[in-house]
């Protein structure tokens, strides 16, 4: 009987851990900067090379390039990581997609992201980070660490700081 | 007057109805990051309401029969009633653990919710609102649809990869069928003979003969693909790629795609009226209207904020 009930509370915490909450909630951030599209493209297209621009990355292993289905694993600067997975990368509309099923050290679950570059006015160019994610605790009633405004502030946060850092770096 | 002949300006009247009602449709899309759903005319493409609903609404099943729309909010554990001649809130209803898709019964009876978090479909009737019924189904109930004969209804067990076939008179589980890789989003055929589960995680559509109860076909489509709608031929069956965004065209006969159309940003949900589909871009926030021959867009409306339209949206008073 009490291996059954033990057997019980970890089918259900299995099935607990595989479905996630049913808000899912989504960032866009973008920045102007001024350089060509080409030459922002050249420094950020790199699914291995994410520390050479964002400020938050320490360091960062890939297992196939910049092909599809490719899987990093980020370290981050405060000792978290984070693994990713690359969807699709397109050279011609200058653009890639990333997933990640759990957020690692981000309390995101369910994450995919989007980074594009278009040519803006006057010879600049814009830079899109979207992204589309479900909180960490995926049921009823999150701690306040795990709940949808935690998920989007620390989003929010990944975008801006990184952005910031490439118009920073771009613009030198 | 001879019986046939009253037979047939019954005929006459009951078509004239029927074609009154549907002369000028609308669309309720839900708006889970604004709590509200935003009413579309469809006759001029303009919004001529917004309806504060419950916290963070996703599904929605749009009843011309019953005159009512009804949609899931999540978040709050409830079903708000919307009059379709009014588009006011005329009920707000406890609705389980965690309430997601949801549809209704062809003719307006009964409203089924699939309770995601507690692995059962709730029975409402879509008259008197009382709850009739809970049904065990499977692990994370997501969508649903309901044979067009009323008689059965289908359910989306995301996380066990099969669909639960409720018997609609006795509210009782009669069969899981199964599906691909976490199943989400169900349309059926008008004429009832084929149901189409869509699987995120596989990337394809299940063809199921509902009178057989068997899987017969599987259709890859684009990444993720989240919503279903079939055109009203029975010849088309249409697929929003929430990772591509795009839309997917099967040939019914072929069970095959034989187009794929770029839409908005996370496309979620889809409605066919006539020659035109109806894609909620959950990304971009808008409803956006295409010529079903052609796949060229029509026309885009602004919505609320993270619109989902999760289930069949579009109905007339």
């Amino acid at each position: 009987m009490k291996r059954f009930a033990a057997l019980t509370a970890l089918l259900l915490a299995s099935s607990l851990a595989l479905a996630h909450g049913p808000t899912r909630q989504k960032v866009t951030e973008t920045v102007t900067i001024k350089a060509s599209p080409d030459a922002v493209w050249a420094k950020v297209k790199d699914f291995g090379g994410l520390q050479n621009w964002h400020p938050a990355v320490a360091s960062s292993s890939v297992t196939d390039g910049s092909k599809e289905g490719s899987l990093r694993v980020l370290t981050l600067k405060d000792g978290g990581k984070v693994e990713e997975t690359l969807e699709s990368l397109d050279e011609g509309a200058k653009k890639f997609s990333y997933r990640a099923k759990d957020g690692g050290a981000l309390p995101v679950s369910n994450y995919t992201s989007t980074l594009s570059v278009k040519a803006g006015d006057g010879g600049t160019t814009v830079v899109e980070r979207r992204g589309a994610f479900y909180r960490a605790y995926t049921n009823n009633d999150p701690p306040p660490d795990k709940n949808d405004e935690a998920a989007v502030k620390a989003i929010t946060g990944v975008y801006t700081s990184g952005l910031a850092n490439l118009k920073k770096i771009m613009e030198q | 007057m001879r019986p046939g002949l009253f037979r047939l300006a019954l005929l006459a009247a009951c078509a004239l109805g029927v074609g009154g009602a549907a002369a000028a449709p609308f669309a309720y899309v839900t708006n889970q990051g604004s709590h509200d759903v935003t009413v579309v005319d469809l006759a001029d493409l303009k919004v001529v309401a917004t309806v504060p609903v419950g916290k963070a609404p996703a599904g929605v099943a749009v009843s011309s029969a019953a005159r009512k729309a009804f949609v899931t909010n999540p978040e709050s554990k409830s079903l708000s009633v919307i009059d379709l001649a009014s588009n006011r809130v005329v009920d707000t209803l406890p609705a389980g653990d965690g309430p997601v898709g949801i549809a209704a019964a062809p003719d307006g009876s009964r409203v089924y919710v699939a309770d995601w978090f507690a692995n059962r479909l709730l029975v409402f009737d879509a008259t008197s609102h009382a709850r009739i019924a809970a049904v065990p189904v499977g692990a994370a109930p997501a969508g649903v649809a309901v044979h067009p004969s009323g008689r059965e209804v289908y359910v989306a067990n995301r996380d066990d990869n099969d669909i639960s076939v409720i018997d609609a008179a006795e509210n009782r589980p009669l069969a899981r069928i199964p599906a691909g890789n976490h199943p989400f989003a169900l349309a059926v055929s008008p004429d009832g003979s084929r149901l189409y589960a869509v699987n995120v995680w596989s990337h394809d559509v299940t063809v199921i003969d509902t009178a057989a109860r068997c899987p017969v076909a599987s259709v890859p489509v684009g990444k993720s693909p989240y919503g279903a709608a079939v055109s009203e031929g029975g010849d088309r069956v249409f697929i929003t790629n929430q990772h591509a965004d795009s839309l997917s065209v099967i040939d019914t006969a072929a069970n095959r795609v034989v187009a794929t159309v770029p839409v908005g940003g996370y496309p979620e949900g889809v409605s066919v009226h006539g020659d035109r589909i109806y894609v909620v871009n959950w990304m971009d926030d808008n409803l956006m209207v295409l010529d079903a021959a052609s796949g060229r867009v029509h026309a885009t409306v602004d919505t609320g904020r993270n619109s989902r339209g999760f289930g069949q949206f579009i109905g007339a008073p």
